[in-house]
């Protein structure tokens, strides 16, 4: 199916219904809707992807939107709770595409915070960050504007630091197939710090969903922000992720995204480093089995002088799983002493599995130190046969050998109570683990 | 039971269709020491590699038995838990997995394999202390990743202490001497010596004499374009010491 009838069928939908949104987000739909041709037409000019993840076929399924609201139950929302006590999070529930404040959130609200939805009045500014999402690139961004009508709307004051973390724990439950339009906006004041969990999963699991998701980071001078993600959602969920970020003066973002479960999954993380000594952290894993699929693009913009920005991106692909790393790092003019490292590793453990890497440098500037690096090879033999002659049955040698080529990923996090729940469900997902919400060590429901 | 602790016979292997093995004849019993001795490239490192199951190596004939078990039959995890340990020339590093990790995961699958239920926590510290003070090895190592950053004796010393933890009817010590200062190699094998009983046997691959000081073989065999072709007591490695291998070459090639 072409895109102009994958996403044209939106369209139709979004004109041919009552809208539910006012303010702010009924100006977003309007703004996607008049931009979605042209952007369509640009996109079928330019667009060069790896077939599994066209948007075409991403978009083609005959989804059903939740124009009228429809919640789900209260109670499956509520089983979400998180129940990791260490973890104490300012809870966010987001059940579809509606926005549930929780408790923890409510009642623990820490000065100078806000944790919002975008239903909510936003400041004028909070609007204008999210109509700047509306760019011809991204048809898909595109999509999600035109039907986006619920989302997180996260600001921390200048100078606050939130030691807390926010966790947004994204929840799909549908009987039908469903195309849930998600959207996060995060604005951190100057010299503020705030972090950010993520975690997607699926109530049905059998049920074909794709979880469109837009996230805005604005982290202004000397401020820091963390966004970590976890997806460990049903194989029949797919997603659509988009995450713009921009770093002023002194500023820093931290962005960890991880691909334990899910169906096929298409990220894109799109990072402008705007101010001088601007600073990114990116990095990632995926753990890709059966017919699984991960595609991940970084745009990592140095447009300042002294920006620093570190990547690292590493996959395990088991089975038929194939994976797309296209990372682009563009040093414009006049930003002298960029430091920008990239690195993307992969390891094939089945014959079937396949991987594709396109590392590209783009430099418009002199005095600048950037490097960048991918390999995609099988587990070191003489490793596995070392362990085997010390009574490591195979299966487990690999598994450890695995685990220690994500060890760097995990560890990189200084989130400490992520970093040791990752370590650990890293561990499982490699264990054979299913990572359905049964087996999920997250324990985002139940244990209360 | 057989008497016989390793029985090899005629066997023959090689690396990519080229044959390096060209039929190794060897048994050794309960309470042997066996030093292998030979020139480089005389078919040492496959002979030990085959015997654990190198997956680098392909068997074209023979047969090798430990015990009633048929080695060649196995895979090499379980050619270790039916008592079989190679120290290996070149201990390999495993960035990311840990001493304490790596070990637990090697003395849970022998118990599995023997069907007893996994070591306690408790058990198997004081397991590893006990250990490692047979080859006086750090603690600070059980903490670090496998061999990495090792020094060269600490590799081979690292190899003794799983010895001594998985305690094996036949250990193979590959080159153990090799990147060895005196003092290491006095450590390493004061180790193999103390691991020795009357149950237990052991072959020691050498180029040089030295080890064989510590190391008290009771047969020394000379392996030379695949085949072992002069055995004798210690006295031979003591001969190979002063002679160095030209005369068993001219004997062999001379045929």
């Amino acid at each position: 199916m072409k895109l102009t009838q994958a996403l044209g069928q939106y369209l139709e939908l979004y004109r041919a219904s009552k809208c539910s949104t006012t303010g702010a987000l009924a100006r977003l739909n309007r703004l996607a809707a008049d931009a979605m041709p042209a952007a369509i037409e640009n996109y079928k000019a330019n667009a060069t992807e790896p077939y599994e993840t066209r948007l075409a076929a991403m978009f083609a399924p005959d989804y059903g939107v939740n124009i009228n609201r429809v919640d789900i139950p209260a109670d499956i929302a509520a089983s979400f709770r998180c129940g990791v006590p260490q973890l104490n999070s300012l809870l966010v529930v987001v059940a579809n595409d509606i926005f549930h404040a929780t408790d923890s959130l409510s009642k623990n609200m820490p000065e100078g915070m806000q944790v919002k939805s975008l239903r909510d009045d936003l400041p004028e500014e909070a609007a204008a960050y999210l109509f700047e999402s509306i760019k011809p690139a991204y048809p898909e961004v595109l999509a999600n504007s035109l039907m986006a009508h619920d989302g997180v709307y996260i600001h921390v004051d200048r100078g606050i630091d939130i030691e807390k973390p926010v966790q947004i724990v994204n929840i799909f439950s549908s009987p039908v197939a469903m195309l849930t339009p998600r959207r996060v906006l995060i604005v951190a004041e100057e010299n503020s710090r705030v972090r950010v969990l993520l975690c997607d999963h699926t109530q049905n699991s059998d049920v074909q969903h794709l979880n469109s998701q837009v996230v805005q980071i604005v982290a202004k001078a000397g401020a820091q922000v963390e966004l970590y993600d976890i997806e460990e959602s049903g194989a029949a969920t797919n997603r659509v992720n988009t995450v713009f970020a921009d770093i002023h003066k002194d500023a820093r973002l931290v962005l960890n995204s991880n691909f334990l479960h899910g169906g096929v999954s298409r990220n894109e993380f799109i990072v402008n480093l705007e101010g001088d000594g601007a600073d990114a952290n990116l990095s990632g894993l995926g753990i890709c089995a059966d017919k699984q699929m991960l595609d991940t693009r970084v745009t990592l913009r140095h447009n300042c002088r002294h920006g620093n920005s570190r990547q690292i991106f590493k996959n395990a692909l088991y089975d038929e799983a194939r994976g797309f790393f296209g990372g682009k790092i563009i040093v414009e003019e006049g930003a002298e002493h960029t430091d920008a490292a990239q690195t993307n590793r992969n390891i094939i453990v089945s014959e079937k599995a396949r991987m594709q890497t396109s590392p590209q440098l783009e430099i418009y500037c002199d005095e600048v130190k950037c490097s960048h690096g991918a390999t995609t090879g099988q587990l070191d033999e003489r490793a596995m046969f070392y362990m085997q002659t010390r009574g490591i049955p195979a299966d487990e040698a690999r598994r450890m050998l695995t685990q220690a080529f994500m060890a760097d990923v995990v560890d990189n996090i200084s989130f400490e109570v992520l970093r040791q729940r990752l370590h650990i469900l890293v561990e499982k997902r490699l264990s054979g683990a299913a990572g359905s919400c049964e087996t999920c060590a997250t324990s985002c429901r139940g244990a209360n | 039971m057989s008497e016989e602790l390793l029985k090899v016979k005629d066997l023959h292997a090689g690396i990519d269709g080229k044959e390096i093995l060209r039929g190794v004849n060897l048994t050794i019993r309960p309470g042997e020491v066996h030093a292998i001795m030979g020139p480089n490239g005389s078919g040492k490192s496959t002979f030990s590699g085959v015997l654990a199951g190198d997956p680098r190596f392909t068997v074209t004939s023979g047969s090798a038995f430990l015990g009633d078990t048929d080695l060649l039959a196995l895979s090499p995890e379980d050619r270790s838990h039916e008592g079989l340990f190679l120290s290996f020339q070149y201990p390999v590093e495993i960035p990311g997995v840990t001493m304490v990790n790596f070990m637990r995961a090697a003395v849970n699958a022998k118990r599995k394999y023997l069907g007893e239920a996994p070591m306690s926590a408790a058990d198997f510290l004081k397991l590893m202390r006990q250990k490692r003070a047979v080859v006086e090895l750090d603690n600070k190592l059980a903490s670090r990743s496998v061999n990495e950053g090792f020094s060269g004796g600490e590799k081979k010393r690292n190899e003794i202490f799983q010895m001594a933890v998985l305690e094996p009817k036949l250990s193979i010590l590959d080159e153990t001497d090799s990147g060895l200062d005196i003092d290491a190699l006095r450590i390493v094998a004061g180790g193999v010596n103390r691991l020795r009983n009357q149950n237990n046997a052991t072959i020691v691959i050498t180029h040089y004499q030295r080890l064989l000081d510590y190391i008290k073989p009771d047969f020394v065999h000379i392996l030379y374009k695949g085949r072992i072709v002069h055995s004798g007591g210690p006295e031979l490695a003591l001969e190979l010491e002063e002679k160095g291998y030209d005369w068993i070459k001219q004997e062999v090639d001379g045929e």
